[in-house]
């Protein structure tokens, strides 16, 4: 069929739409696909594992005791072999080879392939794939672990409310002023200069009020802690944490 | 059919919008729109995004219904929202909320295609594509 086939629109100069979404996908995720070596007989030189073509058109000249050459023979205990080749290969090719990402789990079982490096088993997934792109587009910090929240045994809007407590995104007055929503960064409540979380939350007199009434002086650092993401975690832990959001809730 | 026609996903964004439809925002709190935006705008659009590679506009359109409905109860009006939608559609174990990508959803399923030309090459269509066209594409 060739090139002319029904997907290459010769016509218009424009390929299908699904080979325009292909090729796409290939050039997001062909960085992270590696070879991976296993015992079955695909020979050196006809096959393209090295992405660069095949390698018998990369050298002058194929010498004739390496025609029938395989990948497992020249795969020694995790190195490439190649000065045991008859062939002359230019220097920046083996340098090349000796970089190409080898997936290194030798099994009977296993053909030569690619394999999707960034999934335990080497097999692409979906999700795999996902959550590969979404660590290239994003910088999260990898040490955070929000799962504590999504654990806590308590209705769903609550957790939304910490979540939102978390990424110190209430509409407070602090942050409303720091948009220019609101005139003045001062409590409504009491005559407060700045209305941040901490305050709204936790020292404004109503707020207090309510804490004192639930007895919350029994823990340590309660009305001492000043960083808001340390406070919320440090109250949840307990097991009046229900006690406590649902004080955060109404405070 | 036009080529780059933007009007060709239409049916898609109506099917989205349509879904999130405002009444539903005002009786639904917080975690019930997350819930929802997760469902509607993930899933609906799936079945075009295996095949189609979605132009910028409509993904842009149905991020913005997504963030929209989930900050102000509406699938259309602008609002004020509060965290960073990067942070937004981190995974829920990193400080996110775990609301897939419109863009980034439909490039992994695209990659489906891929794995299935290197691996199952007896699928029919597979096998009507031009392979030595393609296979200098990736690595060429």
């Amino acid at each position: 069929m060739g090139n002319t086939s029904l997907w290459m629109n010769k016509k218009h100069n424009k390929p299908s739409i699904t080979w325009r979404g292909i090729q796409h996908a290939i050039t997001n995720f062909a960085v992270g696909y590696s070879f991976r070596v296993g015992f079955s007989d695909s020979s050196i030189w006809n096959i393209d594992w090295t992405q660069l073509g095949p390698l018998c058109q990369l050298v002058p000249f194929v010498n004739i005791s390496d025609s029938a050459m395989c990948l497992k023979d020249v795969w020694e205990d995790g190195m490439w072999n190649l000065q045991g080749l008859a062939t002359m290969i230019p220097t920046d090719i083996v340098q090349y080879i000796h970089q190409l990402p080898v997936t290194n789990n030798l099994d009977v079982r296993l053909t030569d392939a690619w394999t999707w490096r960034h999934a335990k088993k080497g097999e692409y997934t979906c999700s795999s794939g996902y959550y590969w792109l979404l660590q290239q587009n994003r910088d999260w910090n990898m040490i955070c672990n929000m799962n504590w929240l999504w654990r806590l045994k308590v209705p769903s809007k609550l957790q939304h409310f910490l979540w939102i407590c978390f990424h110190n995104a209430l509409p407070i007055n602090a942050r409303q002023h720091h948009c220019n929503m609101v005139a003045s960064p001062s409590c409504t409540r009491c005559s407060s200069p700045i209305e941040d979380i901490l305050q709204r939350l936790r020292d404004c007199p109503h707020s207090r009020e309510l804490w004192l009434r639930l007895n919350m002086r029994r823990y340590n650092n309660f009305f001492f802690e000043f960083d808001v993401n340390v406070w919320l975690h440090e109250m949840t832990k307990g097991t009046s944490a229900i006690f406590f959001i649902t004080g955060v809730w109404y405070a | 059919m036009e080529y780059g026609n933007l009007y060709r996903y239409n049916d898609v964004v109506d099917k989205v919008s349509k879904r999130l439809a405002t009444w539903k925002g005002n009786i639904l709190n917080k975690a019930g729109r997350a819930c929802l935006v997760k469902s509607i705008t993930t899933a609906i659009p799936i079945y075009t995004m295996q095949l189609h590679y979605l132009p910028t506009y409509v993904c842009n359109r149905l991020d913005k219904m997504a963030k929209s409905f989930l900050w102000g109860g509406d699938g259309h009006s602008q609002t004020w929202n509060h965290v960073n939608w990067n942070m937004v559609t981190t995974p829920k174990r990193f400080g996110g909320l775990g609301i897939c990508e419109v863009r980034l959803t439909n490039l992994a399923l695209l990659g489906e295609l891929v794995w299935n030309m290197l691996h199952n090459k007896d699928k029919l269509w597979v096998k009507v594509l031009p392979i030595n066209t393609w296979a200098t594409r990736l690595y060429g």
